[in-house]
């Protein structure tokens, strides 16, 4: 539902972390941007091109392409990150500390950093830290890593033209007068403890 | 009446704020013939530019998460789509609270103030809200009764609903009085599904009352049942001081806007009657002063406060109109708790549109008015909330916390779950205590130099209760329409999840209303007791904070001060 003044605080891994940018690159985060989309490659501007490129992995791993839908890359999960570590110092912190995390750990238990490994290492990687039942020591960064990726792949996807698509959003639009649809009222009483009545 | 060379000019009336309550004055008095110079902190409105109405996420790089942001790091605004200038934090305008204490202060500063951001919910109060201490039947002995009835206010709840356009069904339930109303729109599924669940539990749910035009009105068009009047409304259909009062006050030529000032402080003459505004324009921090015959503070209901407290002269040494010390007492917010479900009948439903206009079509009143047996005092109305919401950045934290893993299974958990939640969230009647109050902070001042205020915010054993009776009723009506409880499932102490004090923002009561000059500031028409030109006009004067928002009341109460402004005026009394 739309953020309004009774929804106003939004919790991912970091909610109280302080923001704090100059005031100059709030600016240009815009333009780089739209300079970015002009131009049909996007250059990151806070990630490293290493960075940027397992940022990709893991957006097109949390949200697959498949049956001829965009995954989380094509939905600009990757540029929709760098943008947001540009504008917020914390989020920058959190995705480089927390991929510099997932390529040592990825090192130390696969042999090679994360982009590096196959699908089957890749996803072994992810099946450790994508669960909050494997809380541990060493893991505990790594899934608090992991929940902010998650959430902000799933955030890009479905505020992406695509994924509103496929969710199958209608509004927005003018109406005359407001009614839904008989089928769809048919279908959840139905299906209701009211199917009776 | 403006004067040539070096004399000074002295307004009729100055109105210190835009929001509900110094929108209806400007407009009510210009039309009766009075002059009003309103003064706004904030910035001016231009609907066309500023409002975001129809954008979407995808419009921009960072979706809705804001330019620095804060969906994620916490945000000092109330939304990056909503409508402008309203803020939880205002760099340069700090406030403070005590220790030990909780309070979150939303402000606007914008002209409109936060008509241009609210949920347009228009309640009338109950006959028995304006005498909860002695009511005959259900009187409690807690707090305070009005100095006035809801035979003085009705009148004008009239005036207001029928100018603003208010939809809504007469309905005959004594805890919601009916208005004048336009038609209600059709429901949504949910809504259908929560109607019947709460029929099972012999509890009414009603299409709401909403200041949102479904007819035309005035020049105004119906609404388009875009969902988005949160952001403000380009066509106006919705009730916003700025659009639907202001804008045309101006155009009788006689309503002078001044934005960008904020007042620092009232000056009394030797005669202890109110003469001067000292303002501050806030893009050049230079003091200016305007004289005035009549003042009317509606900056809000704290804010006013402050300026009254900030106003301390040699007639006046506690501040204006707080001769009795009462002004920032009384402070109470709405009692605010919410609950979620997931809705399996929901699941798989052929996609449509379900926008209508913003918020619940459908609300209960509060039911128990009569039950002797409830264990707390007054009630609370719910609130519900559903349907097929544009994706936003973080609509989907639920599902992403509860499924975790990543893959095909979470994109199916995101994709089924979309639209099957249902919210309902509870409003209810706080009643006034002794550690709940602002006052100003000895210590810190604003850019400006004017001192800020503090806030110390309490609930009691009465509020914990309520919210207990809000979670097991929530989770009832959750499960009666074969629903699931996925919010806080067994709290572990009565009223655990309340609201933190003042995010419900219906913050008011600071100077309140009574018949009794020692024990309020303002009498019924909320002047001053202890100084006649000056008037309060927005929640401030409120005695008690029902379970009904709070704006549909501030309008009345405003345009009721309004007409004996302008009565007082004609008799040479002001």
């Amino acid at each position: 539902m739309d953020v309004d003044r009774r929804g106003f605080l939004r919790e991912a891994g970091l909610a109280a972390l302080a923001g704090s940018l100059v005031e100059a690159q709030a600016q240009h985060v815009h333009q780089h941007a739209a300079e970015a989309k002009a131009k049909g490659v996007y250059a990151p501007r806070t990630l490293t091109a290493a960075e940027y490129a397992t940022v990709r992995i893991l957006a097109d791993m949390i949200i697959p392409p498949e049956d001829g839908q965009a995954g989380g890359a094509a939905a600009g999960a990757a540029e929709f990150v760098d943008v947001l570590c540009t504008a917020a110092s914390p989020l920058a912190e959190a995705w480089q500390g927390g991929l510099a995390w997932l390529d040592a750990y990825s090192r130390r238990e696969r042999g090679g950093v994360f982009a590096k490994l196959g699908e089957d290492d890749r996803r072994g990687v992810l099946d450790r830290i994508a669960y909050r039942r494997n809380g541990s020591g060493e893991l505990n960064p790594g899934i608090r890593f992991f929940a902010l990726a998650r959430q902000m792949v799933v955030d890009a996807w479905v505020t992406s033209a695509e994924g509103t698509r496929v969710l199958g959003y209608k509004g927005n639009v003018g109406m005359k007068e407001f009614s839904v649809p008989v089928e769809a009222l048919n279908y959840a009483l139905t299906r209701s403890p009211f199917k009776a009545e | 009446m403006a004067q040539a060379g070096r004399q000074r000019e002295i307004h009729d009336v100055v109105v210190i704020g835009s929001g509900a309550g110094g929108g209806t004055v400007a407009h009510v008095l210009t039309r009766l013939g009075v002059r009003v110079t309103l003064l706004e902190a904030g910035g001016p409105l231009n609907p066309a530019r500023d409002f975001k109405e129809h954008k979407t996420p995808a419009d921009y790089p960072h979706r809705g998460a804001g330019e620095r942001g804060e969906s994620y790091t916490g945000r000092k605004d109330v939304g990056f789509f909503g409508a402008p200038n309203c803020y939880w934090e205002i760099d340069g305008e700090p406030y403070t609270v005590g220790e030990g204490s909780r309070f979150r202060w939303a402000r606007a500063r914008v002209v409109g103030g936060r008509t241009n951001h609210y949920g347009r919910i228009t309640l009338r109060f109950a006959d028995y809200d304006f005498q909860p201490r002695t009511h005959p039947e259900f009187g409690d002995g807690l707090g305070d009764d009005w100095p006035i009835s809801y035979a003085d206010v009705a009148p004008y709840y009239d005036k207001v609903e029928e100018f603003i356009g208010v939809c809504g069904t007469a309905e005959g339930i004594r805890s919601a009085p009916d208005g004048k109303f336009l038609p209600a729109p059709g429901i949504r599924v949910h809504e259908h599904l929560v109607q019947r669940s709460c029929r099972k539990l012999n509890i009414p749910c009603i299409p709401s009352r909403m200041a949102i035009l479904t007819r035309p009105l005035n020049g105004r068009v119906a609404c388009h049942y875009c969902g988005q009047c949160g952001r403000g409304c380009v066509t106006a259909s919705n009730y916003s001081s700025s659009q639907v009062q202001i804008f045309p006050a101006l155009k009788t030529g006689r309503l002078k806007l001044i934005t960008n000032a904020m007042a620092r402080e009232i000056e009394t003459g030797p005669d202890g009657k109110a003469r001067a505004v000292i303002y501050v324009d806030t893009r050049t921090r230079e003091e200016k002063r305007i004289e005035a015959r009549v003042i009317v503070v509606a900056a809000s209901a704290c804010e006013s406060a402050r300026l009254l407290l900030n106003s301390k002269t040699k007639t006046h040494p506690q501040g204006i109109a707080n001769s009795s010390g009462v002004v920032g007492r009384f402070l109470t917010d709405t009692v605010g708790y919410g609950l979620n479900g997931t809705v399996p009948a929901l699941a798989g439903m052929p996609k449509h549109d379900t926008d209508g206009y913003a918020g619940g079509h459908v609300y209960v009143p509060w039911w128990l008015w009569a039950d002797k047996k409830k264990s707390f005092p007054r009630g609370y109305h719910i609130e519900i909330g559903g349907g097929y919401g544009m994706p936003m950045v973080g609509s989907f934290a639920g599902v992403c916390s509860r499924h975790e893993g990543y893959g095909s299974s979470l994109k199916k958990a995101v994709v089924d779950s979309y639209g099957t939640s249902i919210g309902l969230s509870g409003r209810g009647e706080m009643i006034p205590n002794e550690k709940t109050y602002c006052e100003l902070d000895p210590e810190v001042v604003d850019r400006f130099g004017i001192p800020v205020l503090r806030f110390h915010f309490a609930w009691s054993d009465h509020e914990m209760k309520q919210v207990k009776h809000m979670h097991e009723t929530f989770s009832a009506i959750i499960e009666g329409m074969g629903g699931q409880v996925t919010g806080l499932r067994n709290p572990e102490r009565e009223g655990q999840g309340i609201s933190v004090g003042g995010t419900i923002i219906h913050e008011l009561g600071t100077v309140r209303m009574g018949r009794d000059p020692r024990t309020s500031a303002l009498n019924g028409y909320s002047q001053a007791h202890d100084c006649r030109n000056v008037f309060v006009a927005d929640a401030a004067p409120f005695v008690s904070n029902p379970d009904k928002n709070p704006t549909l009341t501030i309008c009345a109460l405003a345009w009721r001060t309004s007409d004996y402004i302008a009565d007082e005026m004609r008799k040479g009394n002001l």
